[in-house]
């Protein structure tokens, strides 16, 4: 799989603050990649320069085999983006907004008539095109915004926090129909959020924090460095526990009755719940998850910023 | 840059009370003149039969002659709405060229200005020939050529305003003290003789107030010299003065050449002025 966005030594203020503190990454073609971090990390204004629409400081960008800065214009053919808020016409109607986005993009009168109900068909919106888009529900317009993003069938998606502000259903379904374009199509989607369950469904995590890449791997990879698993144990004799755990040289901590304890894998816990069957009123074992993973980390990095 | 330029329209035209505004400033206009104006001119006539029928079609020029200003100003507000809205954002990340964006938002404000003023000027036309007043098909060609001069002016104006102003609001307040002011400046609530000599030279020098004038030699010009046959010159100039027909700059009068020169002098002065304004602001 090449790799069809280069970043290197990207860097972005605006006067004193600093969003983007040179940033590399990189993002491979077909892939779901899922760029996270808290409000404020720098994923928007990373977006932004990445799509043409701001100039970086420093750095150098490769947009499928494209410079940013000097292709830009090859840039934009072969991109697509949803932004954070709506940005098609209110009193126009779906229909009408796609025709005249499409437009943008040189196609003939029938290739833009195809590209727009090709691009209703994906998302499924065929049947509101006669709609004003300002009369849409939250999840029309998001999905009215994507069918604009694919009008002229983009190599890479970009998401800007494409499901802020959904009710669960609509996020689950818009979700759905993006994983169904990413294997239908062999699209690049790039998605950012600050939602770890929406990012661990990407192939690939790369994490922003303060403006400086803090973490990146497989959503699998990052669990296991960053998180670990944990058996939790409320015994009948917590003295009687406590003297086991020492004895044995396991770390725990304690909180209302309640032993914490980490372990690396969850089938680590059954030796230690076989040695104290007797003693245990109830016990469960959790596996780590990739909120473990983002409080972690942005907890690290605040505290040596701290310093 | 043709269908964008489509898209600024269909989304005017939808929206019925922005066009309803826009042609708000002349059905003021009118009133103001209907209810109030016209009285005080009927109180000071100067004796000479029909000089009220003058007065009408002085009001009707003066007021065809904002227009393009308070229309274009509505079409330049969905400029201002695209940018703060970002809207702008999706256009700017298309392989559309800023030019094309540009042309398009100039381009909509003039045919969103000449529909509406050629619109205002058949109103005004209907009144006048309920009144009783006929005027040559002629003069309304000629009015015709002059609407679209003042719109490129107009235009050119407000898209340098537009290129000032970020906020919405701003902008909105803007045009409704551009709307409020372009009568007086041009001399269109009062005519340009109940001013003194300062006001009057500040009249002059105004764009706008140089399509009223060539408005008000379109259609006065004959009636006047029926009115005033056999008067003394003096008399006529004095009234031409009086009311906005020509205009006085330093005890020179103005022409129509002169008018026509310094509506297409703004049109292209504020053109680049605009176009060097958007071309600072890129990032």
């Amino acid at each position: 799989m090449g790799k069809i966005i280069e970043v290197t030594g990207l860097k972005k203020s605006y006067g004193e603050v600093r969003a983007v503190r040179g940033i590399d990454f990189y993002v491979d073609a077909g892939s779901l990649f899922a760029f996270l971090g808290v409000n404020g990390a720098g994923k928007s204004t990373t977006i932004d320069i990445l799509s043409t629409m701001l100039a970086q400081d420093e750095g150098h960008v490769t947009i499928g085999g494209h410079a940013l800065g000097r292709d830009d214009q090859k840039i934009r053919e072969i991109i697509g983006i949803v932004y954070q808020d709506s940005l098609l016409d209110a009193l126009l109607t779906v229909q009408e907004n796609l025709s005249i986005r499409g437009s943008f993009y040189g196609l003939a009168k029938e290739d833009l008539r195809k590209a727009v109900s090709r691009a209703a068909k994906i998302v499924n919106i065929t049947d509101i095109l006669g709609r004003p888009y300002g009369k849409l529900s939250g999840g029309q317009r998001r999905r009215a915004d994507i069918a604009r993003a694919l009008i002229n069938t983009p190599k890479i998606l970009f998401l800007d926090e494409p499901t802020t502000g959904l009710d669960p259903e609509s996020r689950e379904s818009l979700w759905q129909t993006l994983r169904e374009i990413q294997k239908d199509t062999g699209m690049t989607v790039f998605f950012t959020t600050h939602y770890m369950e929406e990012a661990s469904s990407a192939n690939f995590i790369t994490m922003i924090h303060r403006g400086q890449i803090v973490a990146r791997g497989t959503p699998a990879e990052l669990k296991d460095t960053y998180s670990s698993d944990f058996l939790r144990i409320v015994p009948k004799n917590p003295e009687e526990m406590a003297a086991h755990l020492n004895a044995a040289n396991i770390v725990f901590t304690t909180e209302a009755g309640v032993f914490a304890i980490a372990i690396g894998t969850t089938t680590e816990a059954i030796p230690i719940i076989e040695a104290q069957k007797a003693n245990i009123a109830s016990f469960e074992v959790l596996m780590g998850t990739l909120d473990d993973v983002f409080i972690n980390i942005t907890n690290a990095q605040d505290k040596g910023v701290g310093k | 840059m043709l269908t964008f330029t489509i898209r600024n329209l269909k989304i005017f035209f939808r929206d019925r009370a922005a066009v309803l505004f826009s042609l708000l400033a002349i059905f003021i206009a009118i009133a103001i003149y209907a209810f109030f104006t016209r009285n005080l001119m009927a109180a000071n006539n100067t004796g000479f039969d029909g000089i009220s029928d003058l007065a009408d079609l002085w009001a009707m020029s003066g007021i065809i002659s904002i227009m393009p200003v308070t229309t274009t100003i509505g079409a330049f507000a969905i400029m201002i709405h695209d940018r703060h809205n970002k809207i702008f954002k999706d256009f700017y990340t298309s392989p559309i060229s800023r030019a094309s964006l540009t042309g398009g938002y100039i381009a909509s404000a003039i045919v969103i200005g000449f529909a509406l003023t050629t619109f205002g000027l058949v109103i005004t036309a209907i009144i006048i020939a309920a009144l009783g007043i006929g005027l040559p098909l002629i003069s309304f060609l000629m009015a015709i050529g002059v609407i679209l001069l003042t719109i490129f002016a107009a235009a050119a104006i407000m898209f340098f305003v537009a290129s000032l102003i970020n906020s919405q609001r701003a902008f909105s307040s803007v045009a409704t003290l551009i709307g409020t002011f372009v009568g007086f400046l041009a001399g269109v609530y009062m005519p340009v003789g109940m001013f003194p000599e300062t006001v009057r030279t500040i009249i002059a020098i105004f764009p706008i107030s140089h399509a009223a004038s060539l408005l008000r030699q379109i259609f006065m010009n004959d009636a006047i010299s029926h009115i005033f046959e056999g008067a003394p010159t003096h008399i006529i100039e004095g009234y031409r003065l009086d009311m906005g027909v020509i205009y006085e700059i330093g005890g020179t009068q103005t022409n129509a050449a002169v008018s026509v020169a310094v509506l297409a002098a703004t049109a292209v002065v504020f053109f680049v002025l605009s176009m060097m304004n958007i071309s600072r602001k890129r990032t």
